[in-house]
Parts: structure tokens; sequence; C-alpha cells
């Protein structure tokens, strides 16, 4: 029998028994291309919150130093609103008189 | 395929490099891995980190070692975290109370050799891992203080002990055998 330093040295060079599955290799390169998909999700909500916070600030810092302009949009807004409105009122109106005209005739 | 042809590749995002360079040294990690964890679904598990890790952080990689070396760097770092995370063999060397097992046949070759990696087993983590990759591994001294970042002095003292500790084990247990026969 060897002697028990021998025994030892070659007990430490023994391969250990276990072994990876043979689907390892498959299994690293999908959890990879799933953590790289993941990451590029992360990057665009972060640009999305990114816009959104930017146009936040920018509404947020031109209602504050001229209010005015906000108004003069909200005006414009019921301008609009008004002529359309009244195009509506004409459509009326020449409806009536051609439906008086037919009467007449 | 060269190291540095095969790191391109692989920071090219190339499939079959990755699968190459997983088959190259899948036996590097599972040297450790094996020796630091005992069940084969953890140890699984930690061999896919380690592989992840080293896909992500292989532009980091700058060729002032050899490629080897920086896996098993990767390798070891992951192993011990699990380690101290799961809280496995923290206690010193000397406090150790060996579990020698019965039914070891001190004249079957076999046997005494599945008796003394029961005892590697139970030795401490650094004391395990330096082990494996000064005999299993063949790295020098120089190439274990890389990966480990411990002091020379350290790794040499850490085999010397453990290897008396076997062999001082090896011993007790076999006139032990001898004395009850």
């Amino acid at each position: 029998m060897k002697n028990t330093e021998s025994l030892i040295d070659e007990a430490l060079k023994a391969e250990p028994p276990f072994q990876l599955r043979k689907d390892f290799k498959e299994k690293v390169v999908k959890a990879i291309q799933r953590k790289e998909r993941a990451g590029q999700q992360k990057i665009y909500l972060w640009m999305a919150l990114g816009t959104i916070a930017i146009v936040g600030l920018g509404f947020g810092i031109v209602s504050y130093f001229t209010p005015s302009l906000l108004e003069q949009l909200k005006n414009t807004g019921n301008n609009t609103n008004q002529i359309i409105k009244a195009k509506e009122q004409t459509k009326l109106v020449a409806q009536a008189i051609a439906a008086c005209e037919a009467l007449r005739k | 395929m060269d190291e540095k042809q095969l790191v391109q590749q692989v920071l090219n995002g190339s499939e079959s490099a990755i699968r190459l360079l997983i088959s190259k040294y899948e036996r590097l990690v599972v040297h450790m891995v094996a020796r630091v964890v005992s069940s084969d679904m953890d140890r699984e598990e930690l061999c896919q980190d380690v592989f992840i890790k080293v896909i992500e952080k292989i532009s980091t990689f700058k060729f002032d070692s050899k490629l080897s070396t920086w896996i098993a760097t990767i390798a070891y770092r992951t192993s011990v975290n699990f380690a101290k995370k799961k809280k496995m063999n923290q206690v010193a060397l000397d406090e150790i109370a060996f579990k020698m097992g019965s039914n070891v046949n001190i004249a079957e070759e076999k046997d005494m050799k599945k008796f003394i990696l029961s005892l590697v087993d139970q030795l401490p983590v650094n004391y395990k891992t330096v082990l494996t990759l000064f005999y299993l591994d063949g790295f020098s001294y120089l190439e274990i203080v890389k990966i480990t970042d411990m002091p020379e002095g350290t790794v040499k003292n850490y085999i010397y002990r453990a290897k008396l500790k076997l062999k001082d084990l090896v011993e007790t247990h076999a006139k032990t055998e001898i004395a009850l026969l």
C-alpha cells in the first residue's frame, strides 16, 4: 500500500464526481439572452420616464415664468370652440332658410 | 482559436463562442464549485452564475493574466460568497470536529481515497479552495495569490497545514482501525 502522503496527493487530484447536465451550455446562453432583453427593457423604461419628466419639467417652467402664455393657449382653445359652434349655427340657419324657401315654392 | 480570438468573438455576441468558452473552462469552474458546495442543484446554479458573470464582465479582461486565472478568480469569489451566505465551514481548522465515519477499509486504496475526500469536504472553505486550485487545477502559488487575493505565505501555509491535518487524521484513523482488528 502507498504511503499516506501520496494517497492524500492522489485523492486531492481526483476529479469530483459531479458533472453538469448536457443542456448546460444552452441554459447559460438562454439566461444571458434573457438578461440582455431585461436590460434593454429597463433602458426603454428609463427613456420613457426621462421623456415624461422633461416634458413635465418644461411645462412646469413655462407655467411658472409665463402663466399668461398658458391662459392665451386656453383662450385659443375657447376661441376655436366658439368658431366651431358659430359654424354649426350658420349651417343650421342656412338649412332653415333652405327649408322655408322650399315651402314657399 | 486562441484566447484573444475567443474573447473577441464572445464580445461580438457569438453564441458558438460562448458555448466554446463554456466547454473549455467548465471543468475549472466545476472543480471549484463542487468542492465548496455539496448540493447538485446549488452546484449547477452556481456554475451558471459564474459563466454569466464571465460573459458579462469579459470586456474588463485585459489579458494581464491567463483567461483561466481570470475565470478561476470569478469562480472562487462566487463560491466563497455563496459559502459565506450559507454560513458554511466558517470555523478555524483546529476547531473542527472531523466526522471520521465507519466502514473504511484501510487496506483498500479506493476506500482510503474516498475517506480522505470526505475529510477534505469538512475543511474550512479557504483551505478547500486553495487545495483545489493547487492540486486539481495545477495553478502555481503566484496564480493562486492572484485568484484568491491572499498573501503567498498564507497560501503556502494553508496547503501545508491542510495536508498535515489530513495526514494526521488518516494515520490516527488507520491506527484505530488496526487496534480494533
